[in-house]
Order: structure tokens, then C-alpha cells, then sequence
């Protein structure tokens, strides 16, 4: 048994990684000990809202695709406490409308949602993926990002999850569009196969990790976590990390 | 033969005769190269063993002058796209029955480099692969679509059978190199850029027609 399948995963993902290397102890407590924190507002703003501009690209009118957004934000917001539900159900048409501006003049995309599996040299378990739009006549994958504050680059960890369609075999190039209520810009991916080697050291380093132990416990005993760190913002992830690893 | 620079020259490896599949119109022609007179024949029914431990990847650009090809084993970093009329593409080793022996397939069209996708993931998923043997592959039809930018002939693979790899075959197997002997990245100095250039979206949404790479 690999040392994945002894901790029951069957697969990994770029977010997945991007957590093991951003914070590992959150890792350990939500991937391996099953303490999941809540999801916050500004995680399903970004589902609502590409939801919405998927739904304009492919040709509903533009209220059509605020609805859309609107409806998604509710259904995933339904029971969330988050002081911020408010503000983010706020910023949704904003961002819906600048989605389309932006990616709009690309036409139609010929496919969106593209589920991609791939492996890394020497990684026990497939890496899976989904793509938000591809267009074949630009030879092109993008990914849209939602944010409050525009970045005048790519981050690193968004570079790294559209470098990975790459890993995937594809015939296309990158791009990321983000979008603020206000402002939004596209971004040329660069660089993509250092990222998907960054990717795979990231991989390989958690593969190390997770092999040395069958016992999640074990493993938890051997980080810690920083408790500012807005993995912990939420009460209830404050907490889990208190009872995992005492601090 | 692996000279003093480390290049892998005059092996013969490098000059194997050539599988080429139409992605645009369908068909398929096998070079009939010998190493002295070229020559063109068609192929109207392709079944050989494709061995995917041949395999390799990266950017192809097709000239006149023939393929320009910057491609690295499975496993491997992608090299920096040498130019904008580099295209990602893939290259496999194959093995024709009746002593015409191995052939090389190279495509960049989108439809055929799908098509081979697909049927490696079912070879890779296979037990025989597990085993060490390889798939007897027929090229059973070509599926006409018409896109905006033109027609493509998308192949359908089908595994008929599975052998043991020949030994021409396993002369061609492509091998990552060893994780020591890796650059730590493209930019062995600094972490790679991740991109700031602004895209801006064509003039029109017209779609460029399909190269026939074939």
C-alpha cells in the first residue's frame, strides 16, 4: 500500500498541495484527521461568480448570469455564519459583469468544467483537476479568479493549478483572468513546466511526509500550526486546531 | 553511440521512418525511408504495437525542412516553447508486422494527440501493461467533425491484442532522466516567474483552419 491509499487517498489536487506547502499542520487537521473547516463566504463567491460568467459566456443575457451567481451563493450560503456572506452576495454582480467584459471578446468557450487527471513521475495517486473554460481556436485554457484586490501578476498558486492542466498532456497555452467587483485583468501563464516541477517536488515532499507514518496522530505530532494564520480565522478551525495540536 | 558531448548520434534510433495520420481529412502514410530514397505509401489498415514506454512530449514545429522536435520523456520538465510556431505534441514509437519493424507517430493535431491519449490511459490502466507487455493497436476508423476553423479526422484506437515488446522496440524506450541530474528549475537561480503580461482577446473570434500535420 502506498503511503496515499494508507491514509485513504486515492487522489491529490494542485489546492490540495498548495495547502500541504502553504500550511501543513491545517493539512494534517483537515486532510488526514477528517477535521474539515468550514468553508467561508469568499470560497463560494468565487463558485457563485464563475458560475455566473460561465453561464454569459455560453450565451445567457447578463441578468441571467447575475441570477445564476445570486442563486449558487445562496444555495452554498444557506447556513454559513460568516460575517462576511453579506458583503461578498454584494460584490457578485460587480464581478459577474467584469467576468464577461473580460473574457467575452474570447467568443464561446468550446469547453468548460474539463475534468483532468494526470501523474506525476515517482506520485503514487493521479493529480485531478478542472479546467474553467478552453477555447480551441486560441489554443487556450483559462481559469478565472475572483478577489477583491487586483494583483498585478499571477499568484503563485494559481500559476502552479493552471500549470497542471499542462501536466495533463494538453495542446494549449494559459491564462488567468481575475476579477474585482471594479476592475478585472487576464494574465498570460508563463513558465508553466517549472510550476508543474514545483508541483511534483511539493508532491514528493508530502509522499516523504505521509510515508513515515500509517498513524495521523503520529504525523500530527511532528508540526504544529500558526495559530494567526487565517486557515484558523474561523472559531470552529481555531478550535479543531486546539484539540490536534494543543495550541 | 553516446559521444564525448553526451549527444546520442548516428544510432540509427534517431532516423526511424515515419507514421504519419492525417488529422485533417483522415488517412494514413508510412514513409517508406531506407536511409537512401524516400518514398510514400498509403496505409489502409494500421495495426501495430504501440508502446507507450516510448513515449515522449514537448513542442514540435513542422517545416519544410522537416520537424523541428524539443521533446522530453514522461516525467520530465517541459522545455521552454522554442518559438510561438512551436506547438505541444507527442511522439510514439511503434512496431509494424511484416518486417517493416518500428516507425516513429508525431502529431501536434489536437485530434490525434487526444486520440493517443486516450488510448494510452486505457493501455497504462490495462494488468498486460502492468505485466510488461504491449497493445496490438488498430487505427479502426477516423470520426469527420467540422469545427469553426476547419474539418479535423479524429482517429478511434482500439486494442486488439497484447504481445511481448520486441527487442527493436525496447531500444527506443524513452528514460526520465535521473531526479539528481534534474534542474531544480528552468531558472536554476530564482523561482520562475508565474506571468504578468495582459492577454488581450483576438481581433475577431474567427478560428485559424487547421494545419494538416497528418
Amino acid at each position: 500500500m502506498n503511503p496515499f491509499e494508507a491514509h485513504g487517498i486515492d487522489h491529490i489536487s494542485v489546492s490540495q498541495l498548495n495547502l500541504w506547502a502553504a500550511a501543513p499542520g491545517i493539512y494534517v487537521m483537515e486532510r488526514l484527521l477528517g477535521y474539515r473547516a468550514p468553508v467561508g463566504a469568499a470560497a463560494h463567491r468565487g463558485t457563485a461568480v464563475e458560475a455566473g460568467v460561465i453561464a454569459g459566456l455560453m450565451g445567457a443575457s447578463l441578468k441571467e448570469a447575475i441570477d445564476t451567481a445570486n442563486a449558487v451563493f445562496t444555495e452554498r450560503t444557506a447556513l454559513s455564519s460568516d460575517p462576511r456572506r453579506d458583503k461578498e452576495r454584494d460584490a457578485l454582480a460587480g464581478m459577474v459583469e467584469r467576468g464577461i467584459e473580460l473574457l467575452g471578446p474570447w467568443g464561446r468557450p468550446d469547453r468548460v468544467q474539463v475534468r483532468k487527471e494526470w501523474r506525476m513521475e515517482g506520485i503514487a495517486v493521479p493529480v485531478l483537476g478542472f479546467t474553467d473554460a478552453e477555447y480551441d481556436a486560441h489554443g487556450l485554457i483559462l481559469d478565472l479568479k475572483t478577489t477583491h484586490a487586483l494583483p498585478n501578476a499571477i499568484r503563485t498558486s494559481h500559476a502552479r493549478q493552471v500549470a497542471s492542466y499542462f501536466g495533463a498532456g494538453s495542446n494549449f497555452n494559459g491564462g488567468i483572468g481575475y476579477v474585482t467587483s471594479r476592475k478585472s485583468a487576464l494574465y498570460r501563464l508563463e513558465n508553466a513546466s517549472a510550476h508543474v516541477a514545483a508541483l511534483t517536488r511539493m508532491a514528493h515532499s508530502l509522499q516523504n511526509f505521509l510515508a513515515i507514518s500509517t498513524d495521523p496522530h503520529e504525523l500530527a505530532s511532528l508540526i504544529t500550526v500558526d495559530t494567526d494564520s487565517y486557515f484558523l480565522s474561523d472559531p470552529r478551525a481555531r478550535q479543531s486546531a486546539w484539540e490536534v495540536f494543543g495550541v | 553511440m553516446t559521444t564525448g558531448f553526451g549527444l546520442s548520434i548516428a544510432s540509427g534510433k534517431d532516423f526511424l521512418p515515419t507514421i504519419r495520420i492525417n488529422g485533417k481529412d483522415g488517412g494514413v502514410e508510412r514513409s517508406t525511408w531506407d536511409g537512401s530514397e524516400r518514398g510514400l505509401e498509403v496505409v489502409e489498415d494500421l495495426v501495430c504495437l504501440m508502446d507507450w514506454a516510448t513515449l515522449q512530449v514537448g513542442w514540435v514545429e513542422f517545416t519544410d525542412k522537416g520537424p523541428d522536435k524539443r521533446l522530453v520523456t514522461i516525467g520530465d520538465p517541459l522545455p521552454d516553447r522554442p518559438s510561438e510556431k512551436h506547438k505541444q505534441g507527442v511522439q510514439v514509437v511503434v512496431y509494424l508486422p511484416g518486417g517493416l519493424g518500428c516507425h516513429e507517430i508525431c502529431s501536434t493535431a489536437i485530434g490525434v494527440v487526444g486520440a493517443l491519449e486516450r488510448i494510452y490511459e486505457t493501455s497504462i490502466a490495462a494488468p498486460e501493461w502492468q505485466q510488461g507487455k504491449v497493445p496490438v493497436v488498430r487505427l479502426s476508423e477516423f470520426i469527420k467533425e467540422k469545427t469553426k476553423h476547419g474539418n479535423r479526422a479524429v482517429p478511434v484506437f482500439e486494442i486488439l491484442d497484447w504481445k511481448d515488446r520486441p527487442a527493436e522496440l525496447g531500444e527506443h524506450k524513452a528514460t526520465p532522466k535521473p531526479r539528481a541530474a534534474m534542474p531544480a528549475s528552468p531558472s536554476p537561480n530564482r523561482p520562475a516567474a508565474t506571468g504578468s503580461t495582459q492577454m488581450t482577446p483576438p481581433a475577431s473570434v474567427t478560428r485559424a483552419p487547421v494545419p494538416d500535420f497528418g
